[in-house]
């Protein structure tokens, strides 16, 4: 209770900390009417008094009130907004935090208003009448006028800004508030009064305890009749127990105080002490992020167990997967695609710097056979590299002047989180950049640029010049920023960007270094839309052309290509292939899943090898690992086939056919050349010019790419292009200026004129954006999927955002078969009937179901829909909801929390919009990002990022379920065993009723004797190291499936304490035939180790207070603590007891284990400990480039030993062991080191990753094992060459 | 150089970073402390159980509890001791002067050492009618004659008995612990205040608290109140007299057994006091089951001494069990040498009448105290259990052993059949596996 109290004074003071932020309030006037129509604030501004902006508290903002807010600031109310100062009164806000969209939208003073009020003096000469609607809950509309001086307009979303959200690249706006507090529509759609969270366990134990009165029930009444009988039989008879009999109702009511101990009382007290400590060891390091200096904080403790029995998780998208930052990763042009990494090789560059400084001439090649270590140590030594990388930050445009060791390097330093194993492509964007500063005059180099141009040009973002002499944007969408960023890096440089032009600067020329200036007037923007999908600009070059510039979605640009048919079919033919591959990937997935049957993939195997290697008797040094090692390899290889999904391109060899030919061979021949050639021959050989002018070509691989991209989780965007002849603009022109003047469906008449200009492109290229998932995102879902736990999307965002986070998250697969149930194509229901069929007959490998806020309000609105809808979400894989509102959020949470009424469910998210799903949840989890705190505040825990919540359940959530599982079963067993001695003890004492241990003892029992072992079992368990339940997510389903405590363990538990009650109280009767009773007082306690007891009270009982049924004065020390033989009854009690439990224990370990036993057992061993422990580590470099090259360590190295025994091994054993003995490792593989050793076929292949430019240290290293093997890169090229004849 | 990576170039353009935020940065960290206590890594030692492990426990156990067993009853066999039923002796046994009869062999039990020297003079019985008198001569303040039987018990000691020789009485059937009867005294009464009758009323001592007295009409507390020390065992033991073997010289000795010191605890005789009622014993009233010592009530002269009664006192220290002995007098000096013995019994309770029965136990003690050879027993079938455990594991572990860990018995491996195929079975309600 107290702790509950302190909670409430917790979320209290959180709540004074909103409420007290401040804002700015127009002091000038007293809004008058306020009450007179209570259902339209209707209100009119007067002015009264000297005006001036006061600082008000946002507790104390009243409707009415006029707010004057800055640049990022929150808005502390729903407002009407009524001026700003942003260019065409248009304000800027983001919404993420009320609805989950990442684009900020502008909202637009009522012309006539934002006019009157430009001055406080303006707006206290502004009269005006403000109608509004009900405050209400939807977020998407609103209603409402506005009249001023006569003249009436309507108020629409457009004008109003909702509190929640963030004031954006708009230095000042002023709004008129309308609701306030409650009647915000984002407290509108928050929980009003949430329910009070409760562990799921304590229902069982609820139940536990019912029944156990119910037993001390019968155990009494059993015992009174039993009295009864006796007291006739023998009282009776007695002369000595004269008028002794003890009436029934008497009898009944000792009997039921005597047993009464049996309920634990002390549970419910004890588990608020354990919680208390379980909080306090959950302030995990881990679990705190420096850059934020946010540690995990618990609001409450109530439901700690909960966290280990999770099996759904709803994730809100922006702020908790992604950190809503865009990167610009890819782009398509002319046939080509090319990675853009400039951010990454920077950070690289800059772990670089810091390394170098601590191991300088640490890696001194050694050995023969690393003359290409050598060369590139040397070259890069030698090399400017460091000095121009650092230029590279400086200048955008130093790429251009960077050394040629810079690309000498690695493979890319960025792999797509949805498909990690997937081979990027070798060519860079600096490559890009160098091959057209190498060849300016060449038809690609042309393309590519006007492509460049394309980006520069088709966007709305403005720069700014910063003080230090950079560039910075303000972009609507973080998209744009992306691409206009993306335009810097590669040289086209906005610089300006006046009402109607805009400026740019871009290397050309024939010298590179030369830098030229244009400036385009831009004649038309057609804005983008989300029904349009694209956006349009239309710019006249310096050189007179007009051109029309479109960027939007695939489906959008495609059919308005020029050649939209041969783009349609070359489309279809990169969709068959890439359907072809999913379905192989998703036929694997399937065979996996059903492979996973016991024995027969992968311990046979071994257990044959472990055999054969008797047989063939080669003895082994150590014993003790060479028994293990079949163990061990075995455990290797599951694992890692747990911890990598399918992925097709593996293995390449498989699939090739299916690749399209061309470019994958051309990434292979580039990748290879550019090693072993010098590269000015390389860049002739980059582009062949004929593929660049094959319009079909272009197009195919084009689309190819964004195929690809996409499945890589990159949202792509296709850039069209059209010269105009002046005729046709000034015609076009016409209409759209009608069109944007209309009054009446001006939205509408905007689109058809789009419409009619936008059509006959030219494809420019494909870009592709990386929506930056945070860190871990990707690992974290794999893992949390592993252990079993759905992972739900709930966002606000657009569905196609959505599905790309989705697939970058891992939340959906490559193969996973999407199911997008929309309400405007009409067969929702059918849709879903079969998708449910499909899956319950098991032909889907993977599915996710999409759904928007829209058809989900509409499946709510309908039973029958709503009955299937939920049959199937419950079954599919993974559930992706976009377009949600927060109250539909918090309802599907509610909908599965009731419906799936075994399952516990989590909701994480970290904006106002989240708070409801969050109250919803069992769990609420709140990412105290960089969003504010709101929904950490309500949250029962917050942490800083989303991979935070893989240890905070699996290591956390697990380990308190088991702990409180422990000590709730063990707490019972404490009792039951001690007072079921009693109970037993009745049959010598003639069910009177006499206890057996003297009255004080008995009742601190529960509170002196024993409540520390099970309170410290309850803090301080744990059954399995942090880094192995980490390492094996699936331990984490013995929470979902409630094994930590239920019915059936309880009785077992029981079972034994009620054995060993018998035994305890059979070696007592054996002590007694010889001794009295206080020797069984004294041994009692002693049970509980407690001899402290005993001698405290010999000590401290005074002969006057006399005892003389239990005559303890002195007891222990001087009379059965001398007598020899009361230990050794002792030690024969306690040995038997031991015994006991240790052998039913291990029996059962031995013969029917748990999870858990096996890796238990499986931790103890060295390597297998370190094995896990790789598997975390390897998880958080692979996100971490930047310490990957100090991170590889001992670990490695052990690797490289264990390789090389592999290799030194005689190959006698071959045929089984082969496959048993394949050490893989998932550092390597995510590190994108391919690594296979086998001992027959397979090479072993490194790629250099980091090493290219981080690690001298380890590079070395991998060049010996590369050369060792002999692998060569040589049979690759040749392939290539044949490869490139055959094309010829 | 302002900005390191074009990662913080957007944030600060695009995102807002909360102002109050960074404010935070500056002070301290919020970094939890890193110790192995609070980041759970204290070291620890995780045994595994596994038949393969317990192995060696097991039979250490074994190994240990045998022999140990074995001492206990080795221990437990150097215990001499004689068991003499003697509960229907005022019934059965010949009346003097008919010549004493053999008891019947049920009755006894006996365990000696020296089996050679074992003579076929079984233990015999008899009794004879005799008046006694307690207290003073005076029969206004003593008993005056209370006829009793006295019954002798006739046994042989085979074998030396070293002191200290103990004399327990041993009854069965006998429920000093019930409920009742276990709370049935007072302890201040006992430890020598005088409590008042209203006080006595309303204690632990019902239902045998006070009387009416026929005289004056008042409430008289009994002295002392309550059930238990009602019911003291009141039979008296005298001595063994070793008697005349035959054809020797000597006279008859008594092996006398000193019955007022050392038999209760030291603890025990604290607890009694000497009672305030001496001022004027008028105001207490004597136990039902008393009256026959004291039939005139308490006097000055003739009342009960609880401070020096040991035998009370250990009458008072309650069984546990409804079959308990306790020690009435002991020697601890002299030996107990071969020979034929004589204990006369004064015969006072009635255990037949509640279907017990009551015996004197002769008896030696070694360190581990009197007989007992449950005990070694019980450490003897332990250990025994222990090592047939033991080889029971070790042979199964040699017939099937079972690798350390194996995963192939991981839940989620056994289930993936069904799992495979409806991937949520559990959501489902199907439960196929639960």
């Amino acid at each position: 209770m107290a702790k509950e109290g302190y909670d409430d004074i917790r979320r209290y003071k959180l709540d004074q900390v909103e409420n007290n932020r401040e804002t700015k309030v127009l002091h000038a006037y007293r809004p008058v009417g306020r009450g007179a129509a209570p259902e339209d604030d209707s209100i009119s501004l007067s002015i009264k008094g000297p005006k001036h902006w006061a600082s008000v508290k946002w507790r104390d903002i009243q409707v009415g009130d006029l707010v004057k807010l800055k640049r990022d600031e929150n808005i502390p109310a729903d407002m009407v907004l009524l001026y700003s100062d942003g260019t065409n009164g248009i304000a800027y806000i983001e919404t993420m935090a009320l609805d989950g969209e990442t684009n900020l939208k502008s909202k637009q003073a009522p012309p006539s208003l934002s006019k009157r009020c430009t001055s406080e003096d303006d707006i206290n000469a502004c009269r005006a009448l403000v109608v509004v609607e009900d405050p209400n809950i939807d977020l998407y509309n609103f209603d409402g006028r506005v009249t001023v001086e006569g003249e009436t307009m309507p108020l629409t979303t457009n004008e109003i800004l909702l509190r929640g959200s963030t004031l954006r690249n708009t230095s000042t706006a002023i709004g008129m508030v309308i609701n306030t507090g409650e009647e915000c529509k984002i407290r509108m759609n928050a929980n009003k009064s949430p329910r009070i969270k409760s562990p799921a366990m304590q229902v069982i134990s609820n139940k536990i305890v019912v029944l156990l009165v119910v037993f001390v029930i019968i155990l009494a009444l059993f015992c009174t009749i039993a009295y009864q009988i006796w007291s006739e039989r023998v009282e009776e008879n007695a002369w000595y127990l004269a008028n002794a009999h003890v009436p029934f109702s008497q009898i009944i009511v000792g009997f039921v105080i005597l047993y009464n101990t049996l309920i634990p009382l002390s549970l419910y007290v004890s588990l608020e002490i354990i919680k208390v400590g379980q909080l306090i060891l959950m302030s995990d390091v881990e679990m705190y992020d420096p850059e934020t200096d946010t540690p995990m904080v618990c609001n409450t403790t109530t439901i700690l167990e909960n966290l280990g029995q999770v099996d759904y998780v709803f994730s809100d998208k922006t702020g908790t997967l992604t950190d809503n930052i865009m990167k610009f990763r890819k782009l398509s042009v002319a046939g080509y695609a090319w990675l853009h990494d400039i951010d990454f090789q920077k950070e690289a560059a800059l772990a670089e710097q810091s390394r170098e400084g601590i191991n300088n001439e640490n890696s001194k090649p050694k050995g023969k056979g690393k003359g290409i270590a050598k060369r590139y140590s040397k070259k890069k030594t030698s090399g400017s590299a460091p000095e121009s990388l650092i230029e590279s930050e400086t200048s955008s445009c130093s790429i251009l002047r960077s050394d040629s060791a810079r690309t000498s390097g690695s493979i890319s330093l960025w792999k797509s989180s949805a498909r990690p194993s997937k081979v990027q492509p070798g060519m860079r964007t600096e490559e890009l950049l160098k091959f057209m500063q190498h060849k300016p005059h060449s038809v690609f180099t042309k393309k590519a640029k006007f492509f460049l141009l394309s980006i520069a040009l088709c966007h709305t973002c403005l720069p700014e010049v910063q003080e230090s002499g950079e560039f910075d944007f303000q972009a609507a969408s973080p998209d744009e920023l992306a691409l206009v960023k993306a335009a810097q890096e590669l040289g086209f440089m906005v610089i300006d960007r006046a009402a109607r032009s805009i400026t740019l600067t871009y290397p050309g020329g024939p010298d590179p270094m030369e830098q030229i200036t244009e400036s385009y007037d831009i004649l038309d923007v057609i804005e983008f839309s989300s029904k349009r999908k694209r956006m349009s600009i239309i710019v006249r070059f310096p050189n007179g052309k007009i051109c029309i510039f479109c960027k939007g979605a695939d489906s959008a640009i495609m059919p308005r290509l020029k050649l939209a048919p041969l783009a349609m079919e070359k489309k279809q033919e990169v969709t068959r292939r890439s359907s072809v591959r999913k379905s192989m990937e998703a036929d694997q997935a399937l065979r996996r899943l059903s492979e996973q049957s016991p024995r027969t993939s992968f311990s046979r195997p071994s257990m044959n090898a472990s055999r054969s290697r008797k047989s063939t008797g080669n003895p082994r040094t150590s014993m003790a690992s060479a028994r293990l090692r079949p163990i061990r390899d075995e455990l290797d290889s599951w694992l890692k086939q747990r911890e990598h999904d399918v992925d097709m391109e593996a293995g390449p060899e498989d699939l090739s056919a299916y690749q399209s030919p061309r470019a994958s061979m051309n990434r292979m021949s580039f990748a290879s050349d550019r090693r072993f050639s010098s590269y000015d021959d390389d860049l002739d050989d980059l582009i062949d010019e004929a593929l660049v002018l094959d319009d079909a070509a272009v197009f195919g691989r084009c689309f190819q790419h964004i195929d690809d991209f996409a499945s890589e989780g990159l949202r792509t965007l296709l850039f069209g292009y059209r010269f105009l002849d002046e005729q046709e603009y000034t015609g076009w022109k016409k209409i759209y200026l009608d069109a944007t003047t209309s009054l009446v469906d001006r939205q509408k008449l905007i689109e058809n004129a789009g419409e009619m200009i936008e059509q006959n492109f030219d494809l420019a290229g494909a870009t592709a954006i990386e929506d930056k998932l945070q860190k871990g995102v990707p690992e974290t879902v794999d893992k949390l999927r592993r252990a079993n736990i759905k992972i739900w999307m709930l966002t606000g965002d657009k569905r196609e955002t959505a599905i790309n986070i989705a697939h970058s998250a891992r939340i959906a697969k490559n193969y996973s078969e999407v199911i997008i149930l929309d309400h405007k194509t009409g067969e929702v229901e059918q849709r879903m009937a079969t998708t449910l069929l499909d899956i319950s007959k098991g032909a889907i490998a993977h599915s996710v179901i999409v759904v928007d806020g829209q058809t989900l309000s509409e499946i709510d609105a309908n039973e029958t829909l709503a009955l299937l809808f939920f049959d199937l979400v419950v079954i599919a894989d993974s559930v992706i909801c976009c377009r949600a509102s927060p109250s539909q959020k918090a309802s599907l949470v509610r909908k599965i929390r009731t419906k799936v009424t075994k399952s516990i469910t989590l909701a994480i998210g970290d904006g106002a919009n989240d708070i409801a799903m969050i109250q919803e949840a069992h769990v609420g989890i709140g990412v105290s990002g960089k969003e504010g705190l709101q929904a950490a505040r309500i949250s029962d825990y917050s942490i800083a990022q989303f991979r935070f919540l893989q240890r905070l359940l699996l290591v956390h959530g697990r380990w308190n379920y088991i702990r409180i599982g422990k000590y709730i079963l063990s707490t019972f067993w404490k009792e039951l065993m001690f007072y079921l001695v009693q109970a037993i003890y009745q049959k010598w004492a003639g069910y009177t009723g006499t206890s057996l241990f003297e009255s004080t003892s008995l009742t601190v029992f529960n509170t002196l004797f024993t409540s520390l072992p099970v309170i410290f079992l309850g803090i301080f368990e744990q059954d399995l190291n942090a880094s192995t339940l980490l390492a094996v997510p699936e331990l984490y389903t013995q929470g979902q499936r409630n094994e930590g405590f239920n019915i059936k363990k309880y009785i077992g538990w029981m079972f034994m304490a009620s054995s060993e009650s018998m035994i305890i109280f059979f070696t007592m009767i054996l002590e007694m035939h010889n001794k009295t009773y206080m020797s069984a007082i004294g041994w009692a306690v002693s049970i509980g180790g407690w001899f402290l007891w005993t001698l405290f009270l010999s000590a401290v009982y005074k002969p006057g207070k006399t005892y003389p049924l239990y005559p303890i004065k002195d007891g222990f020390i001087k009379f059965f603590g001398h007598d020899l033989l009361w230990w050794m009854v002792l030690a024969l009690a306690l040995a038997c007891l031991i015994l006991f439990e240790i052998g039913v224990s291990s029996v059962r370990k031995s013969f029917w284990p748990t999870d858990t036993d096996v890796f238990q057992a499986l931790q103890k061993d060295k390597n297998i400990r370190e094995r896990f422990e790789e598997a975390i580590r390897s998880e958080q470099e692979g996100d971490d480039e930047v310490e990957k090259g100090r991170e590889k360590t001992s670990m490695e190295a052990r690797r490289e030993g264990e390789i090389q025994e592999l290799l030194d091994r005689p190959r006698v054993m071959d045929g089984a062991i082969t496959d048993a003995e394949v050490v893989r490792s998932p550092v390597e593989m995510n590190e994108s080191n391919v690594l296979r050793s086998t001992s027959g076929r397979h090479l072993t292949r490194r790629k250099f990753s980091t090493d290219g430019h981080s690690g001298r240290g380890g590079g070395t290293e991998e060049f010996e094992l590369v050369s060792r093997t002999s692998v060569p890169p040589k049979t690759r090229h040749s392939v290539d060459i044949a490869e490139i004849l055959m094309r010829g | 150089m302002a900005d390191p990576t074009p990662g913080m170039v957007h944030e600060d353009s695009i995102d807002s970073q909360d102002p109050r935020h960074q404010e935070e940065k500056k002070t301290k960290s919020r970094r939890p402390a890193n110790t192995a206590f609070r980041q759970q890594r204290l070291k620890a030692w995780q045994p595994i159980l596994t038949p393969k492990t317990v192995l060696p426990l097991f039979f250490a156990i074994g190994i240990i509890f045998a022999p140990i067993g074995g001492g206990l009853l080795y221990a437990s066999a150097q215990v001499q001791e004689i068991i003499l039923d003697y509960s229907n002796c005022f019934l059965d046994a010949p009346e003097f002067p008919a010549s004493p009869a053999t008891m019947p062999s049920n009755l006894v039990t006996s365990h000696f050492n020296n089996k050679n020297n074992a003579q076929d003079d079984a233990p015999t019985w008899s009794r004879r009618a005799i008046n006694v008198t307690y207290g003073p001569d005076d029969p206004l303040v003593g008993s005056g004659n209370v006829p009793t039987w006295r019954c002798t018990l006739e046994f042989s000691i085979p074998a030396n008995m070293t002191p200290p020789v103990l004399f327990y009485y041993h009854l069965t059937n006998f429920y000093q612990n019930h409920r009742r009867y276990a709370k049935s005294f007072n302890t201040a009464q006992l430890s020598g205040t005088a409590v008042s009758a209203y006080d006595v009323h309303n204690s632990d001592c019902t239902p045998l608290t006070t009387v009416t007295d026929p005289v004056t009409k008042k409430e008289k507390p009994y002295y002392p109140c309550g059930l238990a020390p009602n019911s003291v065992f009141n039979d008296t033991f005298y001595s063994p007299v070793l008697l005349n073997v035959k054809g020797a010289d000597a006279d008859n000795t008594t092996y006398v057994m000193q019955n007022t010191s050392n038999i209760s605890w030291e603890s025990d005789k604290k607890l009694y006091g000497e009672s305030k009622y001496s001022s004027n014993w008028s105001q207490v009233a004597v136990p039902p089951n008393w009256l026959l010592r004291y039939p005139n009530g308490y006097s000055d002269a003739w009342h009960p001494d609880l401070v020096n009664d040991e035998q009370f006192q250990v009458w008072m220290r309650l069984a546990g069990l409804p079959t308990f002995s306790k020690l009435t007098q002991r020697n601890d000096t002299a030996t107990m040498i071969v020979g034929r013995y004589s204990v006369d019994i004064d015969h006072h309770f009635n255990v037949t009448e509640y279907g017990g029965t009551k015996s004197i136990i002769i008896s030696t003690r070694t360190v581990m105290g009197g007989k007992n050879p449950f005990l070694g027993i019980a450490y003897v079938v332990v250990g025994g259990i222990c090592i047939v455990l033991g080889a029971l594991f070790t042979v199964t572990h040699l017939i099937k052993p079972r690798k350390l860990g194996d995963h192939t018995y991981l839940s989620w491996n056994n289930e993936a059949p069904s799992s495979a195929t409806h991937a949520s079975g559990r959501d489902l309600g199907v439960e196929g596996h639960a």
